[in-house]
């Protein structure tokens, strides 16, 4: 457990956002510079936009070479609408709303809908069970695959808002934004999301206190 | 209640732990790219489109010529018919292209109600507002002329803005086209109504009030395929 002294913490958080939001001008800069025509400047945008586009698609829809395949999707279609992006724009949520829609076109397909179905979280259960060294791992990870499964079942609307501002950091305005829904509508998707998250996660620590000879029923697909 | 702000939502929501942690992920490969036009480019060819779509209106009107009761008109009428639907179509567009801090355009909420409002406003207004005189007696027949010569004026702007409107939205895809849909419905409705002299209020809904609605439904339909980015 580590405690730390509130005003240092409060230093930390502003000087991390002062950097998010250098970096996040700085990407703006080379987006506004490419929809004009500087070609180059693509290369800047994405690079820096990768891990973060990569993260978003691999938490909206479970897999990791889907996800793959949805960023690049993604940067081509960046790339046709570059004479769309605004002036003074931010390309994050910009580049998220793209994302998005491209994630959107292909959750309508039966291919998907197949890759969902097979979404694989055996990964983790099995180095789950094969650890029994490193008990906290073990934990991490089950938390992890109960989350997935959970997103992966809920509501794709829901899904969406609440990875947006839990795990990319976007605020509800943001995301709203993005969505191209209303910032009440949002936020109430993300809550009934996190209940769904919380309410598995409590199961899946009920199922483990009790003794079921090694089995992790509340991961069971 | 207050509804949480963001920092007591990313606190509540923090207890969640992350399924995909960042090192997991390995970078996509630069995808081959298309040639795709730039900002300037996209911007002149919106301009043509819109001086392109506003003249298609404008040479039609001259062709057919102006309705022949018109100086005799009560200007509340004119303002109902012919002004207002003119105004609501220019901020129509005006939202409907309109970006805001972030660059993925004006509130959903208002795009959504100016969609509905426009086409609405027109029907009711067709419907409700008092009529300057006796309506004659028109046909069926003219009714549907009037509704196809309408859907004709929407087809050349609404395909000038399929062209050019393509990836425009990443957000709210559907909302903004199908108010952009509304927008160029709402010109050529008020077109109609300076052309067309009959007052009775079932043909200005049928004859020329649906032909809005269609437009507003073809770009919530049709048009988001190309706009949406």
């Amino acid at each position: 457990m580590t405690s730390l002294d509130p005003s240092a913490e409060a230093r930390a958080r502003q000087q991390g956002r002062t950097e998010v939001d250098g970096e996040a001008s700085s990407i703006d800069r080379a987006m506004s510079r490419y929809a004009d025509g500087h070609d180059a400047a693509f290369g800047e945008v994405f690079r820096a936009l990768s891990p973060r586009l990569l993260g978003f698609l691999r938490r909206l829809c479970g897999s990791p070479e889907l996800a793959h395949d949805l960023a690049q999707e993604t940067f081509l279609r960046m790339h046709r609408a570059r004479g769309s992006f605004v002036p003074g724009g931010a390309v994050v949520p910009w580049a998220y709303a793209i994302a998005r829609n491209c994630f959107a076109s292909h959750a309508r397909s039966l291919k998907t809908r197949a890759a969902w179905s097979s979404l694989d979280i055996s990964d983790h259960e099995v180095a789950a069970g094969l650890d029994s060294n490193a008990e906290e791992t073990a934990v991490v990870r089950q938390s992890a695959a109960v989350v997935e499964r959970t997103l992966a079942q809920m509501s794709v609307t829901n899904r969406e808002a609440f990875v947006l501002i839990r795990f990319e950091g976007q605020s509800v305005a943001a995301a709203a934004q993005i969505l191209g829904a209303s910032e009440g509508a949002v936020k109430l998707r993300a809550f009934r999301a996190y209940e769904l998250l919380r309410g598995a996660l409590k199961s899946a620590e009920v199922s483990n206190g009790a003794p079921r000879g090694g089995n992790q029923p509340g991961l069971e697909a | 209640m207050s509804s949480p702000t963001d920092p007591e939502l990313a606190a509540l929501f923090g207890e969640i732990p992350d399924p995909a942690p960042a090192s997991h992920a390995a970078s996509p490969r630069l995808p081959r790219l298309p040639p795709a036009p730039t900002r300037r480019v996209v911007q002149g060819r919106r301009a043509a489109a819109l001086i392109g779509g506003l003249s298609w209106l404008g040479v039609h009107l001259a062709v057919y010529g102006l309705r022949t009761d018109l100086s005799e008109l009560r200007f509340g009428y004119v303002a109902a018919q012919i002004v207002l639907p003119v105004v609501l179509a220019t901020g129509s567009l005006v939202v409907a292209l309109g970006s805001a801090k972030l660059g993925l355009g004006l509130k959903i909420g208002l795009v959504s109600t100016l969609a509905l409002l426009g086409p609405a406003s027109f029907c009711i207004i067709a419907l409700a507002a008092p009529v300057p005189r006796a309506p004659e007696p028109g046909t069926l027949l003219d009714t549907v002329l009037c509704f196809d010569i309408t859907i004709a004026w929407v087809a050349v702007p609404l395909l000038c803005a399929a062209i050019t409107l393509r990836g425009a939205f990443a957000a709210g895809a559907r909302w903004r086209s199908a108010l952009v849909g509304a927008a160029i419905g709402l010109f050529a409705g008020a077109t109609m109504n300076l052309h067309c002299s009959n007052v009775a209020p079932a043909h200005l809904l049928l004859g020329h009030g649906l032909a809005v609605v269609v437009a507003a439904a073809l770009g919530a339909v049709a048009l988001v395929l190309r706009a949406r980015a």
